[in-house]
């Protein structure tokens, strides 16, 4: 097996240096809020300039990796995600922590990213070449079908209202039509020269999460000391290990959802983690508790954006279609060396590709030991003063948002939505629902307009987005979520109903 | 009126507008649906408060003034936005700072604690320096100061 | 910590940052400090890299002495960079943007943006992306006359992807429409790679895309012709103009890349420039990471690449003309 026989190059001192040096860095990245994962591998490419290309993509892989887990801990620790791909992490995990168990919640986060990370690699290692026929299958229907599906999650996202969640989600679906529009060319609500370029989703999760954050800690200063005033408990690895161990269908239904979501281009994970979320409380018996600080919450959202990562290089590595916005910019890394993405990368370039992917496995455990080696200490983020604690997010949060695209129009987009969602959640709306409304719009604005356009000089409309067997599957899913939800609601106000 | 009826008629008002904005060309068809479902969606909250069954939570009471807790904080957000193009952007990131943890700080007023506030300022302001001008390399723009 | 501690510690801190700021501008000789490049499009990107790539000797002495850092302002498809850059970047020389030609000057035509010809000024060209027309491996079509054959047998039912709207892709396919006398429907797509998977996914029947993405994809792909005005020598030998076949489609759909100041920038700066960016282009180490990347190089000095821009503007403001009403 080729993997086996470029593995020790993984091992010189060199690379293993870079992997650690990436993956401490990625993790310490992540974990601050404002920056995400694409922007840290964006702003990383120059350095990897003038490295060889093993060791540049080893870097990148490692940064992606780590970036990606780190952004838990913030969404854990502060209720701010790190990127979009944690937000569905935020709901259980910070609930958790606020109970003084940060430390657990962060223990499941790791084992459960190590697991999750651990079979997305294996699957990019094995089945590659099938696997990115079956993204070359994903065209226009079918991602509008894969956007319903992610806003047939909105309403019961972090929401304790399934209608304050929709009306939410839909705000968010508004947001994200502002600008230009990319297939009819046209510009829309665009009433300030600041919003021109639209609503970036970056500086719109900053604003949304962190800003509220800010002001419910200020809110709470002055009377109380330290940010958590809760006691910390401490908490036994062993324990989480078997606790998460237990917990095996979560595992399961975030690995699984994460491989596949990662496959499709342009979907991208950054459903992932919500949509495996969802899955796992539809089917837990602890569906009630999710929320309030279930672990089976955390596990699977972590597990799915971590299993991601893998397949998510597959369409990049086979046809140069990455499948999430981190892998469109690791593209760019590997271009930049000569390495253009086909069969040739596992050819002619056998060497760096394997060196690459070996590293990603070894990744993966550094991640797993360095993260564990974070949450020890996680109680120096939690003893914070409040104070100090909210100057700090708004001071990163306008960095953080500037960064994305250099532009302080970002700026001003992340402090007014921030605002904005601060006294939309005075009345029960919470951020969750409108980041994956900004998320999803587009995705299943361009696809139904582009599909349109095939559609009306072909087939037609009903044929086109209707019919073949992947709409059909996709469909049947959305019904599937949709159906569910109903049954649930209808469930829980029945006894409410007596009651009244 | 309760929040939850405030809010179902705001949205309702809110989808009406949207609409309105909307121009008519094709261009406008997604965002013209989103208004309807967003007019729908407060149309069905202000209804459910008035029979009870729909909307699953009593009405979120809100916090009562605690917001009032966080205008000097907005207002530190709007000067904070005009600092960054006159002074720069880490000399305000430096002023915002320590003006929001000296309005919310608990510890009485005193040389000790004013010097503490001000190197920790400092410190952190460094520390951003550090970790986006030097090791990330963005270029922020700059004013008067850096 | 005491009181006095602090106090030593904040006065060496405000020191440290004091000589961290730029001194007062001298008239020392352009450049005394490093160059801001902004490229309108996201890191990774194909005109990304190849600025990355370009202007990575300029801090060599032979060059600027200064190095050019990299600002990226993606948005609305180069809108957001190019209006910004026009009205608001400082006309000092130290403001240096990355123009994508077409695109540039189409969008000023088409969509009244406040940017074009009035408020840039070209300087320096290092890079020529052509369109080509390809087709999927699978397709019954061998040539561009199969083509536009088929084209003329279902007016208006052919799909054809391309990476957004006035970009080089939909200039190429408004010329085709109008020389080969067809109606084809274009589906925009937010990128190059993405258009060109659609086509190699079979969710359109052609796509115009970059000649560099189509070479990298050549084994899935048949490429019919390329819209310029001569054969690529370098990486597509064989595969003949539209010229040379009798279409009438010149060169205003290649992507030229190149280096632009906002006009009223000093001549004593921009002399500066139009002398060293040519020179840099050719250094070796540029020459030889192009050729690496797939990249095909053109060089122009200011006045080639100022006749470029007029003649193009001249043919856009015709093509997109006859579009309109």
């Amino acid at each position: 097996m080729e993997l086996l026989q470029y593995f020790p190059d993984v091992l010189t001192p060199w690379h293993l240096a870079i992997l650690s040096l990436g993956m401490i860095g990625g993790l310490l990245l992540g974990a601050t809020p404002g920056l995400s994962p694409t922007l840290a591998v964006a702003l990383l490419i120059p350095f990897t300039f003038n490295m060889e290309a093993a060791a540049a993509l080893i870097l990148l892989g490692a940064v992606y990796t780590g970036t990606v887990a780190g952004g838990a801990i913030s969404a854990i620790l502060l209720g701010i995600p790190g990127a979009p791909a944690n937000i569905a992490t935020t709901l259980d995990g910070h609930a958790l922590a606020k109970r003084g168990r940060a430390a657990e919640a962060l223990h499941y986060c790791f084992l459960s990213s190590f697991v999750g990370g651990l079979i997305g690699i294996l699957v990019l290692i094995f089945f590659t070449p099938p696997l990115a026929e079956v993204a070359l299958r994903f065209g226009p229907s079918h991602l509008f079908w894969v956007a319903i599906l992610g806003v047939t999650v909105i309403g019961s996202l972090g929401s304790k209202s399934v209608l304050k969640g929709l009306l939410a989600g839909a705000i968010g679906l508004w947001l994200a039509t502002i600008g230009y529009d990319p297939v009819l060319g046209e510009e829309r609500f665009v009433y300030s020269d600041h919003l021109t370029g639209g609503i970036n989703i970056i500086a719109a999760l900053v604003g949304l999460f962190a800003i509220p954050q800010v002001l419910g800690m200020l809110e709470g200063a002055g009377s109380t000391g330290p940010t958590a005033t809760y006691q910390l408990e401490s908490h036994g690895l062993a324990a989480s290990i078997a606790a998460t161990l237990s917990r095996w269908q979560a595992l399961a239904i975030g690995s699984v959802v994460g491989i596949f979501i990662g496959l499709i281009p342009g979907a991208g994970g950054q459903v992932a983690g919500l949509v495996a979320y969802d899955q796992a409380r539809k089917l837990s018996p602890n569906r009630d508790s999710f929320g309030k600080g279930e672990p089976e919450g955390i596990i699977a959202a972590e597990s799915a954006n971590n299993a991601m990562v893998g397949p998510s290089l597959v369409p990049l590595l086979t046809l140069g279609v990455p499948g999430s916005p981190t892998a469109a910019v690791l593209l760019g890394g590997l271009l930049i060396h000569g390495l253009f993405p086909g069969p040739n990368l596992f050819t002619l370039h056998a060497e760096v590709t394997w060196t690459f992917i070996g590293s990603l496995l070894l990744g993966q455990v550094l991640m797993l030991l360095f993260g564990l080696y974070i949450s020890r200490h996680s109680r120096l983020v939690m003893q914070v003063p409040a104070h100090y604690m909210a100057a700090a997010v708004t001071v990163l949060a306008v960095f953080g948002a500037y960064s994305v695209q250099n532009s302080l129009s970002d700026v001003i987009v992340m402090l007014t939505l921030g605002t904005g969602m601060y006294f939309a959640a005075k009345v029960g709306v919470s951020p969750a629902p409108v980041v994956l409304g900004i998320i999803l719009g587009p995705i299943a604005e361009m696809n139904y307009t582009q599909g349109k356009l095939i559609a009306e000089v072909g087939e037609g409309m009903a044929r086109y987005f209707l019919t073949g067997p992947l709409n059909i599957t996709l469909i049947g899913l959305c019904l599937a979520s949709v159906g569910y939800s109903l049954l649930a609601e209808l469930r829980s106000a029945r006894p409410r109903r007596a009651q009244a | 009126m309760n929040t939850d009826r405030l809010t179902g008629f705001g949205a309702l008002l809110l989808g009406i507008v949207l609409y309105s904005l909307a121009g008519d060309s094709e261009a406008y068809l997604f965002p013209r649906f989103i208004a309807v479902a967003i007019g729908l969606l407060g149309a069905v909250i202000a209804a459910a408060t008035f029979s009870r069954v729909l909307l699953p939570t009593a009405s979120t009471s809100g916090a009562g003034r605690a917001w009032l807790k966080s205008l000097p904080v907005l207002a530190v957000f709007i000067a904070y936005r005009w600092a960054m193009e006159t002074f720069g952007f880490y000399s305000s990131a430096f002023a915002a700072f320590l003006i929001i943890v000296w309005l919310y700080a608990p510890e009485p007023l005193s040389y000790r604690t004013a010097s503490k506030r001000i190197a920790i300022s400092a410190v952190f302001t460094v520390a951003i320096f550090a970790l986006f001008s030097l090791l990330l390399r963005v270029q922020t723009p700059r004013g008067m100061l850096l | 910590m005491s009181g006095d501690n602090a106090t030593t510690i904040v006065a060496a801190i405000i020191a440290l940052v004091m000589t961290a700021l730029p001194g007062p501008a001298s008239a020392q000789e352009y450049p005394s400090r490093p160059i801001m490049l902004t490229v309108a499009y996201s890191p990774g990107g194909a005109t990304d890299l190849q600025a990355r790539i370009v202007s990575q000797p300029a801090a060599d002495r032979d060059y600027f002495g200064r190095p050019m850092i990299i600002v990226n302002k993606p948005g609305a498809g180069g809108k957001v960079a190019w209006s910004w850059f026009a009205s608001r970047a400082q006309k000092t020389g130290y403001e240096v943007a990355v123009y994508n030609l077409p695109h540039v000057l189409a969008q000023s035509i088409a969509l009244n943006a406040d940017y074009g010809l009035d408020t840039l000024e070209p300087i320096a060209n290092f890079g020529a992306d052509p369109a080509v027309l390809a087709v999927s491996r699978d397709s019954s079509i061998e040539t561009v006359e199969d083509f536009i054959a088929h084209a003329k047998q279902n007016p208006g039912a052919v799909t054809i992807s391309g990476a957004g709207l006035y970009v080089g892709h939909h200039i190429a396919l408004l010329q085709l429409e109008r020389a080969a006398e067809i109606d084809l429907t274009y589906v925009p797509y937010p990128g190059a790679v993405p258009a060109l998977t659609s086509l190699i996914g079979g969710q359109v029947q052609a796509s115009f895309n970059n000649l560099s993405d189509a070479y990298r994809s050549r084994d899935r792909l048949k490429i019919l012709a390329v819209a310029d005005l001569d054969r690529d020598a370098a990486f597509l030998p064989n595969v003949p103009t539209f010229l040379e076949r009798g279409i009438d489609i010149d060169d205003s759909s290649v992507n030229f890349r190149g280096f632009m100041v906002p006009r009223g920038t000093p001549a004593e700066v921009t002399d500066v420039l139009a002398e060293r960016l040519p020179a840099m282009f050719h250094d070796e180490g540029v020459l030889r990471r192009m050729r690496e990347g797939g990249a095909s190089m053109r060089i122009m000095g200011r006045e080639e690449v100022q006749t470029l821009w007029q003649r193009h503007q001249a043919a856009l403001e015709a093509l997109l003309a006859d579009l309109g009403e």
